[in-house]
Parts: structure tokens; sequence; C-alpha cells
């Protein structure tokens, strides 16, 4: 595979067009508001895209693809599973509360529901989220690249960072939702053919399935029934990854709500929810189809030497380099760009907006640099942590671990205020902090469950040998498993916990209280009987998928 | 936000497809592609090109119809509020006719034409 002239100008003509929108957006900006916020005449099919594009990251591409190829479709639930129940909540419970008490992010409504003090404790934990995660994205976009480039991995890192950096800091939040259109597009335009191609050499589903010699790799709930190599029993996925760490994921994410936010009706903003919800459902034929035919295919193609092919996250890339020629190649680079971007976007809008409005809390009208200087800070940050993940490779692992520990805990917390009336403030810090410790807890048994005594000192080995049988639970086959099982966990402790310690309710503003909690009235509503429909039929269809690929 | 993004997007979808597809028909060797009963050969920028710009010149319609469709409906808009007047300028032009009363303006939005209508009619 060599990368030709061709390639190298449609990714220049690519990021001259992301920079021609940050340009265009920076020509309406005239304040740091302008910066933070959208203005009101976005359309809703703008926002879908975008909203879309949080699923179309670095993470989804190449880790998913990843796990496809290792084990199978088992892989769906990430996109079904994990996103549509939590779209459904975004749609009925977290958009009407907060469209009726016009709150523009969850920081913002973590200080109106409790106090200041909670809020900056939401914001920092965002805060880390996202420079987690963009350190991850940005490594694994970067190793992708640098299969097509032969660019060392950390200078990938530093060019991608600074390209986020650049047009985010011209546009603010209106480059980084109408880049998500051309990031979209992009990423689409270079993994459909993939797809296309895969049902031209096979000819049909059955031969394929044929070529893998392994029927369990196309049933997604049969293994979950009985042991499977990922370790993950079927309710962990009801539990752990619907319910725990989805919400906190998609429902309660910082990035969907200040996008979902922008809309300045309630019900187009609904409409864009379930807009995305159909494009999530139908995004495993360009990730999941095409990592099941490389695994399918590659061995009867004549397979070029890469050196890091054992690790899985370049089976995409595999299969370009295979079936593309130069020109195409191009595509592929900017659509690996795009992946990156898409995490990357979002994560320095919520960097910069948490550290300038909830942390600073600094407002007003002459703090564009400032807001600026923020953005290029959180890229800058996202970077050294990103090259510090490619000095130690394995740490990436513990990214999703990170969530359950601080992520779960706060998504627990604003659920319990958004329905219970009489969760406090402090009930709220308490469920945090509970929260946490139960993370740990969790982390610290599944360790020892995993530890034979003998190799621990004398003292420790002893105490432990009785609980070897109860810490049995705790063995976990993958740390996939025991996240969704510690997520569970963490989720259900956090909210007794917030329950328990909130004393009395130390809101006396009722009304207030009313408008910040959930009231099952809404959904019911007359208005709201198409969104309802649309929903129930999207979900209908989640439950055949399901069924179907039993 | 004035800006419309469908435009970037089509030009963007467009100039990929052009340079796809003449790269594709002039430089690139076809491609050997394994199908179920043989081979075929194939160049994958030809088809791929088409298809950008097709997308390309769909997104810059759909962009068009959507100004259009924003254009109509303003001016959809300003009929409305005019008709609030139509019914009010035709009884007064009826009343006119049949009394010498001058009709009294409606409150809301007071313009210049319902003020001379009733003169006219009562002149001729």
């Amino acid at each position: 595979m060599k990368i030709e002239l061709v390639d190298y100008s449609i990714v220049l003509i690519f990021l001259a067009f992301l920079f021609y929108v940050g340009y265009r957006c920076k020509q309406q900006m005239h304040s740091a508001n302008d910066f933070f916020l959208v203005a009101k005449k976005l359309p809703a099919w703008v926002i879908a895209v975008s909203l879309f594009s949080l699923g179309l990251t670095s993470f989804d591409v190449i880790g998913l693809s990843a796990l496809t190829a290792d084990h199978g479709i088992i892989s769906l639930h990430y996109f079904w599973m994990g996103t549509i129940p939590a779209l459904a909540f975004l749609i009925f419970c977290v958009i009407p509360v907060f469209a009726k008490s016009q709150i523009k992010n969850l920081p913002d409504y973590l200080h109106r529901r409790f106090d200041s003090d909670t809020r900056r404790i939401g914001a920092c934990i965002y805060i880390l989220m996202v420079c987690v995660f963009c350190a991850l994205n940005l490594f694994l976009g970067s190793k992708a690249l640098s299969f097509f480039c032969p660019l060392p991995q950390g200078v990938w890192i530093t060019i991608l960072a600074a390209i986020a950096a650049g047009y985010v800091a011209l546009g603010g939040l209106s480059a980084a939702i109408l880049n998500s259109v051309l990031l979209v597009s992009v990423i689409v335009f270079a993994l459909t053919p993939l797809s296309v191609l895969g049902i031209a050499h096979f000819g049909d589903w059955n031969k394929m399935v044929i070529e893998l010699m392994d029927k369990s790799y196309f049933e997604i709930w049969k293994p979950l029934l009985g042991l499977n190599s990922l370790g993950v029993k079927w309710e962990y996925i009801f539990t752990g990854l619907s319910l725990s760490m989805s919400l906190g994921l998609f429902a309660l994410d910082y990035s969907v709500v200040q996008r979902v936010q922008s809309l300045d009706d309630a019900n187009d903003a609904k409409k864009a929810v379930i807009t995305t919800g159909w494009l999530r459902m139908l995004s495993p034929l360009i990730i999941v189809f095409p990592a099941l035919v490389t695994v399918a295919a590659v061995p009867s193609l004549k397979l070029f030497d890469v050196k890091d092919a054992d690790s899985g996250m370049l089976i995409l890339p595999i299969l370009m380099g295979n079936w593309y020629t130069p020109g195409m190649f191009g595509i592929c680079v900017a659509a690996f760009i795009a992946s990156v971007l898409c995490s990357l976007q979002a994560g320095l809008m919520v960097f910069s907006t948490a550290v300038f409005s909830d942390i600073q809390n600094a407002t007003g009208y002459a703090n564009v640099v400032r807001a600026q200087k923020l953005t290029v800070a959180g890229a800058a940050i996202f970077a050294a942590l990103a090259l510090l993940l490619n000095q130690f490779p394995g740490a990436s692992n513990y990214v999703q671990t990170i969530f359950t520990f601080i992520g779960v805990p706060l998504c627990a917390v604003t659920i319990c205020g958004m329905f219970i009336s009489g969760c406090t403030s402090k009930g709220a810090k308490a469920g945090i902090l509970g929260g946490v410790i139960i993370a740990f807890l969790h982390y610290g048994c599944s360790i020892l469950s995993s530890i034979s005594p003998n190799l621990l000192p004398a003292g420790i080995g002893s105490l432990i040998e009785p609980l070897k049988s109860q810490l049995a639970y705790f063995g976990f086959r993958s740390a996939f498993a025991s996240n969704l099982s510690r997520a569970f966990f963490v989720f259900i402790g956090s909210i007794v916990i917030a329950l328990l310690f909130s004393g009395k309710q130390d809101k006396t503003d009722s009304k207030e209280l009313d408008l910040l909690t959930f009231h099952i009235s809404s959904v019911f509503a007359r208005e709201n009987r198409m969104v309802l429909l649309s929903t129930m039929f999207m979900l209908i269809v989640l439950v055949l998928l399901n069924v179907g690929l039993w | 936000m004035n800006f419309d993004i469908t435009r970037p997007l089509a030009l963007m979808s467009i100039l990929f497809g052009v340079i796809l597809y003449l790269y594709g028909q002039f430089v690139v060797m076809p491609f050997v592609f394994d199908i179920p009963h043989g081979v075929v050969p194939i160049k994958i920028d030809q088809p791929c090109g088409l298809f950008y710009v097709l997308f390309g010149i769909v997104v810059w319609q759909f962009g068009r119809f959507s100004k259009i469709k924003a254009l109509d409906a303003g001016i959809k808009k300003r009929e409305k509020e005019l008709k609030i007047k139509e019914p009010a300028q035709a009884s007064t032009q009826t009343e006119a006719n049949s009394e010498p009363e001058p009709e009294p303006k409606p409150q809301s939005e007071p313009e210049p034409e319902t003020k001379s209508e009733p003169e006219t009619n009562s002149e001729k």
C-alpha cells in the first residue's frame, strides 16, 4: 500500500473545508456566549447528525471493529442495547425536564437541583472523563493513521490535536456541530464501499458463515447464556450496559445534552434524537459487518505484512489496504482523521465550557479569546495524555474502568435528583463519594479473587484464604465483564446512599423543585403522541433485531 | 446562524467525486477482485467517485430546496399577517358602499392601505 499525491490532496481539501466552516462561524461570533452556545436556527437534522457523530469516534470505528473481530457480533450490544434505551430515556425524561427549566448543560442542572459545590464536582468529573476518553480516541486514531502514513504515532497525535484545536477555537460549538456533518459524511464514504465489496466477495451471508467456521460468531444472545470468551452474562447487558453505563454515556453525556439543548424547540430535539437512534441502529452495517468480512476474507487474500495486526486494532485498515486503491486511501485517511475529530471536538467543547462557566464561573462578552485559549489548552492536555498512553499502551484498557469509578456515580445521582424530589445536595455528594468507594471495593474484590493467596504476604494471604469462595463472584473473565458488573453495583449503591443521606429537603421553593423533577404526565402529553409512537416503533425494531440474531 | 452547511458538504463531495473518478479513469490500474464464481477487474475509485458526485448534487439540491422552502415559509407567514386585514378590508368595502360611516381601523396593526381605502370607495 502506497499513499500518493492524490491521497494527500484529498486530505488537504477535507481539512480546508473544516477550517472554512470554522472561519465562517467565527464571523458570526461576537461574545463568549456565541462561542459556547449556538444560534437558534440550526436545523434538527444537523443536530441529529452531530449526535450520531458522537457514536462514530475512533473508539467505535476501531475499537468496536476489533471487538467484533475477536468475539463476533456480540459487539452489537454496544450499538443497540447500549444506546437505544438510553436515547429513549433522553427523549422522555431528560429533554422534558431540561426544556421546561431552560437548562443548557448538566452542571447547570446540578447547580439548580442541588448546589454550586455539586456543580463543581460534576464539572470536574466531566473534565476528567473527557480528558481520558479523548486521549484514548487520539491514541486509537493515531494507530490507524500510522498504518496508512509512515509517521510516528506521536506526530499523528500532535497533528490531530492541532487540527481540532484550530477549528474549534475559531468557531466554537457552532463549528463543532456543523463540522460533524462533514466528518460523518467522510466516515460513511470510506466505510460503506467495504460492506458493498464484502457482499460482492461472498455472494451470500451463509458463505461468510461457512468461511468463519464458527456459528457463535453470528449470535448475540446465545453466547451470553453459557460460557463465552468475554465472560459476560446476559443480565450484565441489561443491568450494566443498558441501565448503568449507557445512561451516563448517551442520555446524560455532557456533549449530548449540550447539542440537544442547542435546539430551541423540545419537539425538534426529540425528533433529532429519534433520527440519531435510527442512524445508530444502522451503523453496524458499516462498522461490524466490514470487521466480519475482514476476518472471513483476509486469510484468502494476500495479506501484506502488518506488525500490529495481532492487536486487532487495524482490522478495518487491513481490509482497506487489500481492497482499495490510491484515491480511496485518501478518503480512508480523511475518515480516520474524522473519527478522531468526532470525539476531540466534542471533548474540547466540554472541556472549555466546563472550565469557563462551571469552574471559573466566568461570563461576559469580552471573553472569546479566553474561551479560545481554554480550547487550545484542552487540546494540549488531550495530546499529552495520548502521548502517555502511547508509552504505556496497556493503560488504554482502563479507560472504561475509570468511567465506572466516577462517571456512573455522577449519572446515578443526576437521575436520583431528576426522579426523587426528596434527594438533597448533601445526599448527592454522599452518593457520588459512596459510588466511588463501592467501585474501589468491587475492583479490589475482583483483583483479590484473581490472585492466588500464596503470592501474597503471609499475613494477608491467610486472611484472604477463607474469603476465596465468597470472592469467586468477582472473578471475571475480562475487564469488560468486570466493568459491566461494577457499573451496576455503583449505580444502585450511589442511588441508595444518596437517598439515605438526604436529610430534610433544603430546597424551599417547591415550584423550582417541580420544574427540575420528572413527571410521568409529560410522556403522555398530547403533543408528544407522535414522538411516543416513533420511539415505541424504534424499540420494537430493536427487539425484533435482537430476536432475529438471537 | 445564517450559514448553510449543505453548500460545503455538496462542494466537498463533488470535488472528491471528480478527483476520484478522473484518477480512477486515467491513473489507477484495475484491481482483480474475487467474487463467488471467478474474478472481476474493478477500479474502485470510479464507482465511488460517481456516487460522491451524485451525492453532492443531491445535497446541493436539498440545500436549494430547503432555502426555497424557508423563503416560501417566510412569504406565507407574511401573507398570513396580511390576510388578517383582508376580511376586515373586504367588510370595510361593503360597508362603505352601503353606509356612509367610515369603518373602524384594525387596532393590532394599523396600515396606510386600510386607512385610505374606505375614502376611495366612498368617493366612487
